[in-house]
């Protein structure tokens, strides 16, 4: 048995080696969720229904906790963790939609996953050097006391590093699960296995935004 | 399976488009809406809170009002009833006055008429009287005498109801 998640068509673009498929859905991803967030916002009814009420629903849970975690500074960052979260549970659930290999999720690429996780780690030193500047931003790697440095410089790899991998880990896992039972037991048990996916793919989104959350709240200069 | 390769690069720039995109066209009108709607819905406690405020002032202006009027009726129906009191005895008096004065009245005329029957039965007394004495005397006097004896007769028998009645 030849298993198809995991492999990617490669292609050669601006002299580097791209994961193609990754990228389409990448794209299928971004145009679900565009066209969600838009279709919730048309209107702007004071007196929210259908889809908008969903969609504000998610996004109110997710503001409380931001606002919490983050203080009066959460507007700074918003939009990036709001993306991270609806795009991450976009691109989770779009892998599960019975379309044998046609579709798979953007973040079962290791590519993405890192991708985001750098996206999470560039907020964090963006955000802190805009609002403490570089001398403050720097000094907190010394902190409690000097000999933290090499914690605190390995603590900037393995951050991002273990948010990717638990990301990618999850959700490869899920789809290579979810083409075996295929294989084995076609009917009936691959949707317990979907369902139970659908909820990792949500949970993963959350936590993912979550703990982007938290490497954040120590950039706001907020003691 | 894990190979990094130009994807990353992408998938990074492809994150901040979106990005870009979505805080344009979907996070600034869905923050505006949940803004408002919290400020309506901030106004709108807020004014109903004035709202119940007012009323329940109202309804103790009401009450104090209603007490007021029943106070106010309670005084006037007391009034009325002390005024018919009042009215009633005057009436009554008035009847009483009325009454003693006929009775009195009744009482002068009752004299009067005793009186004006003792007046004439001393007249008929004295005619009988003569006639009486005539038939007895069997003479005639004349009547100058006639009238001198009446007189005298009258005059003592005035004495003697005089006395009578002082005695």
């Amino acid at each position: 048995m030849e298993l198809h998640t995991g492999h990617h068509l490669v292609v050669q673009l601006l002299g580097m080696n791209v994961n193609m498929d990754t990228l389409y859905m990448t794209w299928l991803t971004a145009a679900i969720v565009i066209i969600l967030t838009v279709a919730a916002t048309r209107g702007h009814s004071l007196v929210p229904s259908g889809i908008q009420n969903v969609m504000e629903m998610i996004i109110e849970a997710l503001l409380k906790q931001f606002q919490e975690t983050l203080g009066p500074k959460w507007g700074q960052v918003v939009s990036v963790l709001l993306t991270m979260f609806l795009f991450i549970l976009v691109g989770n659930e779009l892998g599960l939609l019975p379309s044998p290999h046609i579709l798979a999720s953007p973040t079962n690429d290791l590519n993405t996953t890192l991708a985001l996780a750098l996206v999470s780690t560039f907020m964090v030193h963006y955000i802190a050097l805009k609002n403490m500047g570089l001398k403050k931003h720097l000094k907190h790697y010394m902190e409690p006391f000097a000999p933290f440095l090499i914690m605190n410089i390995l603590e900037e790899f393995t951050k991002p590093l273990t948010l990717a991998f638990r990301l990618f880990g999850n959700i490869l896992a899920g789809e290579i699960l979810l083409e075996v039972l295929y294989d084995l037991v076609p009917a009936g048990v691959p949707m317990i296995w979907i369902a139970f996916s659908l909820f990792i793919g949500l949970i993963q989104a959350f936590i993912f935004t979550i703990l982007t959350t938290s490497y954040l709240k120590d950039s706001m200069g907020e003691e | 399976m894990i190979d990094l390769n130009g994807t990353l690069l992408f998938q990074f720039v492809n994150f901040f488009i979106l990005v870009a995109i979505l805080a344009k066209f979907a996070y600034k009108p869905i923050l505006k809406v949940l803004e408002d709607r919290r400020n309506k819905i901030a106004t709108d406690i807020s004014s109903a809170e004035e709202a119940r405020a007012t009323a329940e002032k109202l309804k103790a202006d009401y009450e104090a009002q209603l007490q007021k009027a029943h106070t106010e009726a309670q005084a006037i129906v007391d009034k009325a009833v002390k005024q018919a009191d009042k009215e009633a005895q005057a009436q009554l008096d008035a009847i009483r006055a009325q009454i003693a004065r006929e009775k009195e009245i009744a009482q002068a005329e009752i004299v009067n008429e005793r009186e004006a029957a003792i007046r004439e039965m001393r007249n008929e007394v004295v005619t009988l009287s003569m006639a009486v004495a005539e038939k007895l005397l069997q003479k005639n006097m004349d009547t100058d005498m006639n009238q001198k004896l009446v007189a005298e007769c009258l005059k003592s028998f005035d004495k003697q109801a005089a006395a009578g009645k002082q005695g």
